[in-house]
């Protein structure tokens, strides 16, 4: 599994859990606004992503649209977590 | 020292412009500052004096001065968000704080005095309603940890506190999704206690019908676990040291300097800065302190990529907004039985508070259900300033919770009339449960919600912002914004109170790390 399904898969079961939806509508266009994640929800994103690639967002790229669906958030993970690995 | 004078605004492009000097803007102006010595940043003010909410006026012939918004700071105990805030800032040798022994006193009906520290609440709860000792204790827990968990989110988004997530989940699914009503129905059986436990909900704005539950317990955790203070000097006080810290930093406040439009280039999609009625100022930055319907119907273009937004906005509920009774006794609050800070004063009646509540808002331009519903039946809130600040002079304040609806334009007979019936209304129920006291005002003023729209341009001149309702979908306006150099910062999109407004604006300058910012070259935490 490459780093970014690795990622998505993550990030699928995390939100699944999280707002007990169809694990279909975690895809990378699924915007956060579809997914419906409210303030707690990308708080606990943030954990999960630091504990699991050390990796952190901080709410201004939320904030400033700079990732605004699934597919973003991966993107940003892994070439986030490729500097802190290199 | 404040500037008024008109030095050229547009010589060469500011790094940040900011709409209005509401605390939050304030806030961040200073933080930012700190953080980024060097930053060109400029706040503009219509009013002639700095602050938003945070602001007072002064009556001279009668020797007092009214504070229009500081009731409590919460988060104020050693431990607590807004304390750390005031450290950061090296604000905590310039101000005074004032920690009352109480919370609130409670009259009308119950006369109850509710302490700071939480254990000495529980047990004059408990002495008051020794049949509810249980769920009192049960109450508690709840604050203690389901409030602790939501008070803690800004820290949480900054990797500061991780709370027990599993709690956290179970609290938005069971408590978010009540109202502080039903919650306090399902766990009280006694009517008068149902509505003292309520009273906090005026801080932010909302009735117990309207509140999501673990807002509020969130607001009692701040309150009693983190402590509550006064500011000796007032809101002002706090409003002129960041202005002060500001300015030595470099920054700029220019005051009666109206804001008409943010512009934007259409073909970049950014913002380049506003129009002002001295002229343009150019920005690589903008910011808006104020509401964001406000913005997104006056100041901002109607550009098609903004519809979305205004749609958002214009579904959003306002939180309540309140007519304000100032008074100047001719003796101090304390010798006629305003023994505290804060007194809460019962609805004699919560049913039927809550009945005329509903009628008012099915019908919210009708006087004759709004004004008895608001201002004759609901609970209300006094304060005591004399005992926080005699400088101030003999000041007591009263709040009610108003809707704007119901108020004719201001400068109206009719609308002269209606402060004469809110204030005789107000005092008559006040000098119930406090007799004697109406025979002491030598001065009384009136400030409806109409008054807080033009000061503050907030929509329906509510200093809230948007009520925190159990079904109220994610607030996303912040999120996705398409002009990406334009951001929002006040309690429309962190939430009523000092602590929440400051927080937040503590949470962008702290979420764009110095490296960050000094691998851009730029500030993009806006």
């Amino acid at each position: 599994m490459s780093n970014k399904e690795d990622i998505l898969a993550h990030l699928t079961d995390l939100i699944v859990d999280m707002k007990d939806c169809e694990t279909t509508a975690v895809h990378p266009a699924a915007t956060f606004e579809d997914l419906e994640l409210d303030s707690l929800d990308f708080v606990e994103v943030q954990v999960s992503v630091k504990k699991r690639y050390q990796v952190n967002l901080v709410p201004d790229l939320f904030a400033n649209g700079t990732i605004a669906n699934v597919g973003q958030l991966v993107d940003y993970i892994a070439a986030e977590s490729v500097a802190v690995e290199a | 020292m404040v500037r008024e004078t008109r030095d050229s605004l547009s010589d060469r492009p500011w790094d940040l412009v900011c709409v209005g000097t509401g605390i939050s803007a304030l806030t961040y102006g200073a933080l930012r500052l700190r953080e980024a010595p060097g930053q060109r940043m400029l706040f503009l003010e219509q009013h002639n004096v700095p602050g938003g909410y945070s602001s007072e006026f002064v009556r001279p012939k009668q020797g007092a001065r009214f504070d229009c918004s500081l009731h409590k700071l919460t988060g104020m105990g050693e431990t607590g968000n807004l304390r750390q805030l005031f450290r950061e800032l090296d604000l905590e040798s310039s101000v005074e704080l004032v920690f009352s022994p109480a919370w609130f006193q409670v009259a009308g009906g119950v006369e109850l005095m509710l302490d700071q520290v939480p254990s000495r609440m529980r047990d004059a709860l408990c002495d008051a309603f020794p049949d509810e000792a249980g769920a009192i204790d049960a109450f508690l827990y709840e604050v203690e940890v389901h409030g602790r968990n939501s008070y803690m989110q800004f820290e949480v988004m900054l990797g500061r506190f991780e709370p027990d997530f599993k709690a956290l989940r179970v609290a938005h699914r069971t408590l978010k999704i009540i109202t502080v009503l039903d919650a306090l129905r399902a766990r009280f059986k006694d009517p008068r206690l149902i509505e003292i436990l309520s009273l906090p909900a005026i801080y932010i704005g909302a009735f117990p019908e309207q509140c999501a539950f673990l807002y509020y317990l969130h607001v009692v955790y701040a309150s009693l676990y983190e402590r509550s203070a006064y500011m000796r000097g007032g809101s002002q006080q706090l409003s002129r040291l960041l202005v002060s810290q500001i300015e030595s930093m470099g920054g700029e406040v220019r005051l009666k300097t109206d804001v008409e439009q943010v512009l934007i280039d259409p073909d970049s999609g950014l913002a380049t800065g506003v129009r002002t009625d001295r002229g343009e100022v150019r920005a690589d930055r903008v910011m808006i302190n104020a509401s964001p319907r406000y913005a997104l119907e006056t100041l901002l273009p109607p550009l098609d990529a903004l519809a979305p937004h205004r749609a958002r906005a214009a579904e959003q509920v306002t939180a309540n907004a309140t007519t304000t009774l100032y008074l100047v006794l001719d003796c101090p609050p304390e010798s006629i039985g305003l023994d505290h800070a804060e007194t809460m004063v019962l609805a004699d009646d919560p049913l039927a508070a809550l009945e005329a509540r509903r009628q008012a808002r099915a019908q919210p331009t009708e006087a004759a259900l709004c004004e008895p519903a608001y201002w004759g039946a609901s609970s209300f809130e006094v304060t005591n300033y004399h005992a926080l600040d005699p400088s101030g002079g003999a000041v007591v304040i009263v709040n009610v919770l108003d809707d704007i609806r119901h108020w004719p334009p201001r400068k109206t007979p009719e609308y002269r009339q209606k402060k004469r019936r809110v204030a005789e209304q107000l005092l008559a129920r006040l000098d119930k449960v406090r007799p004697g006291l109406r025979g002491h005002v030598r001065y009384s003023e009136v400030s409806s919600p109409r008054t807080y729209e033009r000061y503050t341009r907030n929509s329906a001149g509510s200093g809230y912002g948007n009520l925190v309702l159990p079904e109220a979908t994610p607030n996303l306006i912040n999120h996705n914004f398409p002009v990406r150099n334009l951001s929002f910062l006040s309690a429309w999109i962190s939430g009523s109170g000092y602590e929440a407004t400051m927080g937040y604006a503590r949470m962008l300058v702290r979420s764009a790390p110095p490296a960050r910012l000094a691998r851009t070259g730029t500030d993009r935490s806006f």
